[in-house]
């Protein structure tokens, strides 16, 4: 079931209601049942991977805590670690590991060749195995107290909202929420309720049409000019923050609107001032997730310049392939990690002008992004080295008839110009909610049916419209 | 205090209902009111119609009500569609019944060797259904007739319709048909094209009829309606094989004990070289206009209808008549035998 779905639009709001008309003592018993319920309207069957997950890390956290021989903490966490990652390893990586070997076995002349392997990927089954990795890692390190009800700690796992497109949740965070009652708050309802809608705004109008030039493009880049490959990876980078920043936005607003508050995902990404700064704002749930649970147990930056590099890669490549099972995803992990260790290598110069240096800062860190974007999206390695080379080459060369037409490049434009003016007055700490409490009532309910319909009216919904996936339902 | 914010809740609510009301009629096509607004508007108790014409584009193309209406007083409503297969027809028949119940339906036959399966035209199913107000039957029949991925755009067709704020702004709006309300339901089309050499047969082909049992359907449901089912055959320089696909309606007919008016049969009524609109399937007026006074003197002639033409209830018919009259004679009427063979053909009018 698909955010952008009719059949979510009918879900949210009846599990919304008999939520809050349940007595309090079962509430969470209704959002785990509904929690399954939603993933299970992919495919039935994955919840049982699901369940097999939580029980793991749930017998596994318990475990941990009650034993005090370090030995055996460490022996039960390595397989819990183990069973997760295996899960993850068999249905993410097997057919890629297969086809580097098979790669492997072709470079050395030896007559092999891989089976071919037919695995459905589970729907986020790299978020919920993180969640529940990072869970069991923080019992052990005894930062959390571990759940001692397995069915509560199943709703911390399954939690619909993020379940398949995270923000990765930290235990700290949800777990205490699970069993914590929430009552009805208007305020923290319309609140939850703005924030769905700017989500719906971001995947519905912006990324969903923005997609049909990009998809265009990308999709026969060897006819197209430079300049139109060089517009349509700006576009990509803005589709990108629209599609998962948009997820976002519907799974926190939704968790709002039932009382619980993830973690922000998206920190005004392209107002970064430095790649550091955007992979510190950009999917924080996954950049958190990676520094607490990787890079620090790697050492971090304790152990030296050169160690601190080293790191930076590691965790980069490992992001990298984490994002998809491809080789271009780890040259994407690879060339993140090594801007940044690059812009380590240059100190921080005097600064005169201190606004200038700033839009300068951010220019050059967008343009560097929009370069990793373009490999992020293109078809392959070699098809994204055949971009860029394009992009210098062919500047000049006739333009692709993308069927784009004028208007939709008018309506993109206007939307992305509203979005930019949201995440300024994100990045000043205003939000939503602060905006329209200060008007009278009449003017907010106008306000909202307004941006209702503009979001119904502009929007890619509807026949013909493949519910474009969320771009990251496919890591 | 809790009272008042459920009740601003549910006035907002009302209030934004009411507004996606209103922008999903200002997306919405118009082409389909213009056919079938004026078959609605008539006041249900009267039971205006005497005579429901349906089936496809030939005969919306092919069978103007007016002139029936100015010959012999009996008042027809066009229903017919493009690309209706029977089973599709069927359909708009009964959903038709849910207005208004006419003492005859006269159906051509056309697509009875096309099936459901067949037929994927949705812009004309839209062009029927889009105009029917939204109940249990309309959805029945659109859960009956389409896949289940479908149903949506035409039980909520501000789904499919809301993208159209982009043509609108561009200027490129498109009907699907030349949509007149003083046509009642028919198309006039504007230009000759002549056919080319094209042979009779009166062969059958029992085996190819996928849509003899919507006939059989459409024969119960008249019957058990009280209404008066007469099945024909619009002219057309159809195929053999569509030929022969037609002429074996005549065993269906005897099957059902309904007349079969295959106007195949009468080519000593029309001529080829000047009645068609596109040299194959659809009649330009001159064909239409001989059709149209076929089945209204047999119509007359075979049922016992009531004249209406002085009948008070039925001025706004007259006033209607009057507006055909003007509008033929400023289209057809105003085109000399050369402009007509050189008309470009409407290809949707701008809306």
């Amino acid at each position: 079931m698909l955010f952008n779905s009719y059949q979510f639009l009918l879900f949210f709001p009846i599990v919304t209601i008999i939520y809050f008309l349940l007595p309090r003592k079962v509430r969470w018993m209704w959002l785990l049942v509904m929690s399954y319920y939603f993933y299970m309207n992919w495919h039935a069957e994955y919840a049982l991977l699901m369940a097999s997950s939580t029980l793991v890390t749930w017998v596994c956290g318990n475990f941990v805590s009650r034993v005090r021989d370090e030995g055996k903490r460490k022996a039960v966490l390595t397989v819990g670690i183990v069973i997760n990652l295996g899960m993850l390893g068999y249905f993410k990586y097997t057919g890629f590991f297969l086809d580097l070997v098979q790669r492997a076995c072709n470079l050395l002349h030896i007559a092999w060749t891989a089976p071919r392997v037919s695995i459905l990927l589970p729907v986020g089954i790299s978020f919920f195995v993180f969640q529940a990795l990072g869970y069991m890692i923080d019992v052990y390190r005894r930062d959390v107290e571990p759940e001692r009800n397995l069915f509560k700690y199943a709703l911390f796992v399954s939690f619909f909202p993020q379940l398949v497109a995270g923000p990765i949740e930290r235990s700290k965070n949800l777990l205490h929420q699970v069993s914590e009652p929430h009552d009805f708050d208007e305020k923290r309802v319309r609140e939850g309720l703005l924030i769905m809608m700017l989500g719906f705004f971001e995947k519905v109008v912006i990324a969903d049409r923005a997609c049909i030039y990009v998809d265009a493009i990308f999709g026969n880049w060897i006819a197209a000019s430079g300049r139109q490959i060089a517009l349509s990876t700006i576009v990509f980078s803005i589709q990108d923050l629209g599609d998962f920043g948009g997820y976002s936005h519907i799974a926190i607003g939704a968790a709002r609107v039932l009382g619980m508050h993830l973690m922000t995902n998206f920190r005004q990404p392209y107002f970064a001032n430095s790649v550091r700064d955007f992979w510190s704002r950009w999917h924080v749930s996954l950049g958190t997730w990676f520094r607490d649970y990787l890079y620090f147990p790697l050492g971090g930056s304790r152990k030296g310049k050169r160690r601190k590099e080293l790191n930076t890669m590691i965790v980069y490549t490992v992001s990298g392939l984490w994002h998809g099972a491809a080789l271009k995803y780890v040259a994407w992990g690879m060339l993140n990690g090594a801007l940044q260790v690059i812009e380590g290598w240059f100190p921080k110069p005097k600064i005169r002008h201190p606004r200038l240096h700033h839009i300068w800062d951010v220019a050059r860190t967008d343009f560097l992004i929009a370069i990793t974007m373009l490999i992020f999206r293109a078809g392959s390695m070699s098809a994204a080295v055949g971009m860029l080379w394009r992009i210098v080459t062919a500047w000049n060369a006739p333009n692709y008839a993308t069927g784009f037409s004028y208007w939709q490049a008018v309506c993109v434009t206007i939307c992305i110009v509203v979005l930019f003016v949201f995440e300024v007055l994100h990045e000043k700490k205003i939000t939503m909610t602060q905006l329209t409490d200060r008007l009278p009532w009449a003017v907010r309910g106008a306000l909202y049916i307004a941006a209702i319909l503009a979001i119904v009216v502009f929007g890619v919904w509807g026949p013909g419209y493949n519910a474009q996936a969320f771009i990251y339902f496919q890591f | 205090m809790k009272k008042k914010a459920v009740i601003g809740v549910l006035i907002w609510c009302v209030a934004l209902v009411c507004c996606l009301f209103g922008v999903s009629k200002l997306m919405e096509r118009q082409d389909s009111h213009l056919k079938y607004d004026g078959f609605l508007a008539e006041d249900e108790k009267t039971q205006p119609f005497d005579v429901f014409l349906m089936g496809t584009s030939h005969v919306f193309d092919g069978v103007y009500p007016m002139p029936i209406w100015r010959d012999h007083g009996i008042a027809c409503y066009n229903l017919a569609n493009s690309s209706e297969c029977l089973e599709l027809t069927e359909w708009t028949l009964r959903l038709a019944l849910q207005f208004h119940k006419p003492k005859v339906a006269l159906v051509d036959v056309y697509y009875v060797d096309r099936s459901l399966s067949d037929v994927w035209a949705h812009t004309y199913r839209h062009l029927f259904l889009d105009a029917m107000p939204l109940n249990r039957l309309k959805i029945q029949s659109v859960m009956e007739t389409f896949p289940k991925n479908e149903w949506a755009e035409f039980i909520v067709p501000f789904s499919l319709y809301h993208g159209r704020w982009e043509e609108m702004l561009a200027g490129t709006t498109k009907l699907t048909m030349n949509a007149v309300p003083c046509m009642m339901g028919a198309e006039m089309r504007l230009r000759t094209i002549p056919a080319g050499p094209w042979t009779r047969t009166t062969e059958m082909n029992p085996e190819n009829m996928p849509g003899k049992d919507a006939l059989r359907r459409i024969a119960a449901l008249c019957r058990q309606e009280g209404i008066e089912l007469v099945l024909t055959a619009v002219p057309s320089a159809m195929t053999e094989q569509e030929q022969k696909n037609v002429n074996s309606v005549a065993l269906i007919a005897e099957e059902l004990g309904v007349p079969f008016i295959n106007m195949l049969d009468m080519p000593e009524l029309y001529d080829f070289e000047t009645d068609l609109y596109d040299g194959v399937s659809h009649m330009n007026p001159d064909g239409a206009l001989k059709t149209t006074a076929y089945l209204g003197n047999w119509l007359a002639e075979h049922f016992d209808f009531t004249d209406k033409r002085s009948d008070p209830a039925y001025a706004d018919w007259n006033a209607r008549l009057a507006e055909y009259e003007a509008y033929y004679a400023s289209t057809w009427g105003s085109m000399t035998t050369e402009d007509k063979l050189n008309a470009a053909g409407d290809g949707g009018t701008e809306q």
